[in-house]
């Protein structure tokens, strides 16, 4: 389905002046509720948290330095514990299990996979992935009990997939047929096994790929859309999706459950949106540039939303428990500004109202 | 593709009391500046042109140079003619030559060579003689000058040689060979802090052909991290835009390009940025870039 009509009325309106969104003073001066991770003033293209019961590691790329970091966080407070350099500007990483972490790196060899030793982060593999990677995810997607990696280009129309070996190594990559620059590539749950999808950028479609197992994986377009399509957020169950588009002044919702699969606008309160996450009551969260915003449905049935400001522009989303007290909180990987940020839940609760705003 | 002819500048006194520069291109039967303006003889466009006549014959044949002025959306405004010979040079100061009404008014200038003499003939283009040009905004009261980048021709003429040079329209010129093709995607340059004042840049989007309209870009900032963004051409032909007004620019996109994939509806195009930055205390053009 396309929205081409409120595409052109919303592109019609996008003359207006762009008012420069100043940074909040309360991102200026930390409160207990939110923290930024200054990162030697590089930008934060993507990353990773992973937790254990009382604490969590938060693992971030810092593109032009070159290097990955990893911060410690015990309750709300971070301690840089390591950082590395990585051959060339890493796009995204994860950890898997095992606590090794799995770096984007935007050169032939493509995947760095490290392991934190202490304060160190100590590089056991370089991987190659056969192309520029810009994000890279894991799963056992071959049920084989090993994880796997698969990373999405940079630019250009195929994946690399890369199974985990016995030895805890991978294999080299080989390529998947994709859609054209799906930069963030998202597990998709699947009653089998683990598919994949992903908005792409340069043909603007929202892709599904089956996992027929063996590293096959089938790629097949569910929706195309008048504005690009930069991240996607899923569902538990695999049934619904939701798509941050960069323009149009929405985002979407689509319900893959159904043959063909139903879009619908979700409202944006300015040009659009740049990332997506869920909390698990439902509560949207999307990334803009310097704010994400909350989206929930009311008990009366209205769409509500608030607001928290950020220091940059906010893409990728992570929602996590990252103080491990129970309530979900929001880490903002900030791909243009100085660091990360990090909203501690309840995060509503710590939202401001929106103000009406014209459209852009 | 073709490669925009510009080469090395070279200073050169005009008139009207402005400093003078040209700079050597090629040679054809006409250019166009695309981007003119004058607020009077301090702050004026101000073009240098070189003739050659009878190339490849050591006659020292005259000929004319018919210019017009369009305005943003290609429609006539006012035109002129001069004459040259071989190895002349003329010096062209749009504040001298516009007339009245025209102070304020942005446009471009189609500059194309007839065998006539003296102004007076049928005004039809030849091959017989060969112009090159170069332009440059001078504003005497800021003591700055910035380089106007010359598209040069040859041009195509509805009517070919049959054209009339004295009765110009927006329709006239279909193609000029020194600009980029439509289809081609322009990589044009961007350094802003999001201020008033401050880094300001603004970008020169000309063409062949109507560019009008709310064009979808994507912008990258300097760390190859790209969005899609609307930029707003709001004229047919000449449009002279603020990138930092660009709906939908994250704020920390302050130094990078923007990628427009021209419509191949488009046969000509040609565009600059203009960047001013009181941290280097110059104005500085920068070409757009095509591939």
């Amino acid at each position: 389905m396309r929205f081409s009509a409120i595409a052109l009325l919303l592109a019609l309106a996008a003359c207006a002046r762009v008012p420069e969104r100043p940074v909040p003073d309360s991102v200026r001066t930390e409160t207990s509720a939110h923290r930024l991770l200054e990162a030697d003033q590089a930008a934060i293209w993507g990353g990773d948290v992973r937790c254990n019961e009382r604490t969590c590691l938060l693992a971030a790329v810092l593109h032009e330095k070159g290097a990955v970091a990893v911060w410690r966080f015990d309750g709300r407070i971070p301690v840089r514990v390591a950082e590395a350099a990585t051959a060339y500007h890493p796009d995204h990483a994860r950890w898997l299990a095992d606590g090794r972490l799995a770096v984007a790196v935007e050169t032939g060899l493509g995947i760095d996979v490290f392991r934190l030793q202490g304060d160190s982060l100590v590089r056991e593999q370089q991987v190659p992935a056969g192309l520029a990677p810009r994000t890279v995810i894991v799963a056992d997607f071959d049920g084989d009990g090993i994880e796997d990696l698969i990373a999405a280009p940079y630019g250009g129309k195929s994946l690399a997939w890369m199974p985990g070996r016995a030895d805890g190594g991978f294999a080299a990559g080989t390529a998947v047929p994709a859609c054209a620059t799906p930069w963030h590539l998202k597990i998709l749950p699947a009653a089998a096994r683990p598919g994949l999808i992903a908005g792409c950028l340069d043909d603007r479609t929202l892709t599904v790929w089956d996992n027929l197992g063996s590293g096959r994986f089938v790629p097949r377009r569910v929706a195309s859309f008048d504005n690009v399509p930069r991240d996607v957020a899923v569902s538990p169950d695999g049934r619904m999706a939701w798509v941050a588009l960069e323009l149009g002044g929405h985002g979407a919702r689509v319900d893959l459950s159904r043959t063909p699969p139903v879009v619908t606008p979700v409202p944006a309160p300015s040009w659009g949106y740049v990332a997506v996450d869920l909390l698990s009551d439902g509560t949207l969260v999307w990334g803009e540039d310097r704010r994400v915003i909350l989206q929930r449905i009311a008990a009366d049935g209205r769409m509500e939303m608030r607001m928290l400001p950020v220091s940059g522009f906010a893409t990728p989303l992570q929602v996590v428990d990252l103080d491990r007290d129970g309530v979900e909180d929001l880490v903002v990987y900030n791909s243009a500004g100085k660091g990360v940020d990090v909203w501690f839940g309840p995060l509503w609760e710590h939202a401001e109202p929106l103000q009406s705003e014209e459209k852009k | 593709m073709k490669k925009i002819a510009i080469a090395a500048a070279v200073s050169v006194a005009l008139s009207a009391g402005v400093a003078q520069a040209y700079q050597v291109g090629t040679f054809s039967n006409g250019f166009v500046v695309p981007n003119v303006i004058h607020n009077g003889p301090s702050d004026t466009t101000a073009v240098g042109i070189i003739g050659l006549s009878k190339v490849g014959d050591a006659v020292d044949h005259p000929f004319s140079v018919y210019w017009t002025f369009f305005d943003q959306d290609s429609q006539h405004q006012t035109d002129g003619c001069f004459p040259m010979t071989n190895n002349d040079f003329h010096s062209f100061v749009w504040a001298n030559e516009a007339g009245t009404g025209y102070e304020g008014k942005r446009g471009y200038l189609l500059f194309a060579v007839s065998a006539d003499q003296n102004c007076k003939g049928d005004a039809k283009p030849t091959g017989d003689a060969t112009i090159s040009a170069s332009a440059f905004q001078v504003n005497t009261a800021a003591q700055d000058v910035a380089f106007v980048p010359v598209v040069d021709g040859p041009l195509t003429l509805v009517g070919d040689d049959n054209a009339n040079l004295t009765t110009l329209d927006g329709n006239s010129l279909t193609k000029i060979k020194g600009a980029a093709s439509g289809g081609t995607t322009m990589y044009m340059r961007y350094a802003i802090d999001g201020k008033a004042g401050g880094d300001d840049t603004r970008i020169v989007v000309w063409s062949t052909g109507s560019q009008k309209g709310t064009h979808t870009v994507n912008i990258y900032n300097d760390n190859q991290l790209r969005k899609s963004v609307n930029f707003v051409l709001a004229h047919d032909e000449l449009d002279w835009f603020d990138p930092e007004q660009v709906a939908g620019r994250p704020a920390d996109y302050t130094d990078g390009f923007i990628a427009w994939a021209v419509p191949t509806s488009i046969s000509s195009v040609f565009t600059y940025s203009v960047v001013s930055s009181p941290a280097f205390g110059a104005v500085q053009t920068l070409l757009g870039a095509h591939n």
